[in-house]
This record gives structure tokens, C-alpha cells and sequence, in this order.
């Protein structure tokens, strides 16, 4: 099964349902310093291993850079 | 000299760095050991799927820097929420530092956005350190709400223009007893002596 997701304001396809698998074939997948909001709600660290995506799903994946 | 603490925690430096301006993450290695800052900004933005992210957590983590995420880029005290949030979701950290411009020329904060923030924030268990005017009367209201402590402005973000509010400050230190962090516009050695006394 394919499922079509929005990444970043970005249109992709992939067989992953769930987050961490997504992020793990997306390359962005990290212990520490990223956050994931799936449809503007953030995921708490301890979710993102289980949660479930469905089709049309928006992920928007944060990190932390300089500034300030 | 009385132990610097914000949020219950000790901070072995007075001095803060700020991680926006430098050239490279290897300039900014050198510039935390030669400074002996323990504690250091750093902003959280969505990832440029094609390019990720720079390295600054790498530096920051190898110099055991005491991280304060900031929400530079909100314009509301919405935006500054979430923002808030994704940082402990990204660092583990309570610690975050408010700032909320909607005026991109001159970046100068919101009080009103900045105070409905911290006063959510607050109550969401953050340890609320927020940039503001050196105004008195707002940091008496942000003191009545919980905030760790004020960050207010020496002048323009980035002008170099150092303490042009320094009479301000110093009403402030009059008022409160809150520690007082003086933010942007400290423009060389001098000016941040002149801030610390």
C-alpha cells in the first residue's frame, strides 16, 4: 500500500504508516533535536515510535539551528 | 559575587552566547572556550527537507552547554506557544527564551504577545525567560506571572548600538529581584562590562 503524505509542504509517497519508519526513510530520524508535528500538533518524543499516520497526513519536522 | 540561577538552576557564566552570528560552528567552539559561557541560544526552525539542519546542537552538546531554545520567528504569542513546545519536545529542556517580533526591520518585541505567552507558558511548567523593552511596568506584570527572569533589550538586535536603555535597566533593578539578562545590542567588550555591573 502506498500512501501519500504532505513532508514539509512537500507531496510524497511512501509504504510507511508509521512515523518513525517515515522519518527513518526520510533521513530524518534522530534521538535529539528534532520535533514532529503531524497535522499542526506536536508529537510527544514518546509517540512518535508508535503513531500512526493516514493518508493525507501533513508532517512538518523541526530541528534546532543557530540564531538568537 | 552571589551564584548566577534561573529557573532553580546554577549558571556558572553571566554571559550568554548567542549562536546567530558566527561564520562557522568551528569559530564558535573557539568562542565558548576562550568566553566560558555555559549557556547558549539557539532557534528551532522546520527543516529544509534538501539541505537539513546546521550542526549546532553537535558544538553545543560537545562543550555540555546549557541549551535555551529561543522562538525567534514568531509574531504571536501562538506561534511563540508552539515554538515553545516543539523545543522540549526536540532538547528535553523547560528552558526557553521568549521572543516575539512581528516587526522583521528592527526586531523589537511584542509585549503584548510576549506577555500572554509567558503567562501561558508559565503555567505549562517552562522556565520563561523573556526578551522585552527595558520597561518597568511590563516586567512588574511578567514578575506577577512567573517568569525566570527578563531579558530586556540594550537596543535593536543587532545595531551595535549597546546600552541605549541603560537608565531603564536600571529602574528595573530597582523594582524587581528577578535576575535581569540584558539582551541585544551589546556591541563589544565594554558594553557587555557595562551590562554585567
Amino acid at each position: 500500500m502506498v500512501v501519500q503524505y504532505r513532508l514539509n509542504d512537500k507531496e510524497i509517497v511512501s509504504d510507511k504508516v508509521n512515523l518513525k519508519d517515515l522519518l527513518i526513510e526520510q533521513g530524518l530520524y534522530k534521538d535529539s533535536g528534532v520535533a514532529v508535528a503531524v497535522n499542526q500538533v506536536i508529537v510527544k518524543k514518546s509517540e512518535i515510535d508508535s503513531l500512526k499516520l493516514q493518508d493525507k497526513d501533513c508532517i512538518d519536522i523541526f530541528t534546532m539551528v543557530a540564531g538568537g | 559575587m552571589s551564584d548566577f540561577v534561573v529557573g532553580g538552576v546554577k549558571i556558572p557564566s553571566r554571559l550568554i552566547i548567542g549562536t546567530g552570528k558566527f561564520g562557522s560552528p568551528e569559530i564558535l567552539s573557539k568562542v565558548i572556550e576562550a568566553s566560558g559561557a555555559t549557556m547558549a541560544t539557539l532557534a528551532i526552525k522546520r527543516v529544509d527537507v534538501k539541505d537539513g539542519s546546521d550542526n549546532i546542537l553537535a558544538v553545543l552538546k560537545e562543550h555540555k552547554m546549557q541549551l535555551l531554545p529561543n522562538t525567534s520567528g514568531a509574531k504571536t504569542a501562538k506561534e511563540a506557544i508552539f515554538a515553545a513546545h516543539l523545543a522540549r519536545e526536540a532538547l528535553d529542556t523547560n528552558f526557553i527564551k521568549i521572543e516575539i517580533h512581528p516587526d522583521e526591520r528592527h526586531l523589537l518585541p511584542d509585549p503584548i504577545e510576549t506577555y500572554e505567552a509567558c503567562k501561558q507558558l508559565v503555567k505549562d511548567g517552562f522556565v520563561v525567560m523573556p526578551y522585552i523593552h527595558a520597561d518597568v511596568v511590563l516586567t512588574q506584570r511578567l514578575a506577577d506571572v512567573g517568569v525566570a527572569c527578563i531579558m530586556p533589550l540594550g537596543s535593536c538586535i543587532g545595531s551595535n548600538q549597546g546600552l541605549k536603555s541603560e537608565a531603564f535597566i536600571k529602574l528595573i533593578l530597582d523594582v524587581v529581584k528577578l535576575p535581569v539578562i540584558v539582551d541585544a545590542g551589546v556591541g563589544s567588550p565594554a558594553d557587555a562590562a557595562l551590562a554585567m555591573q
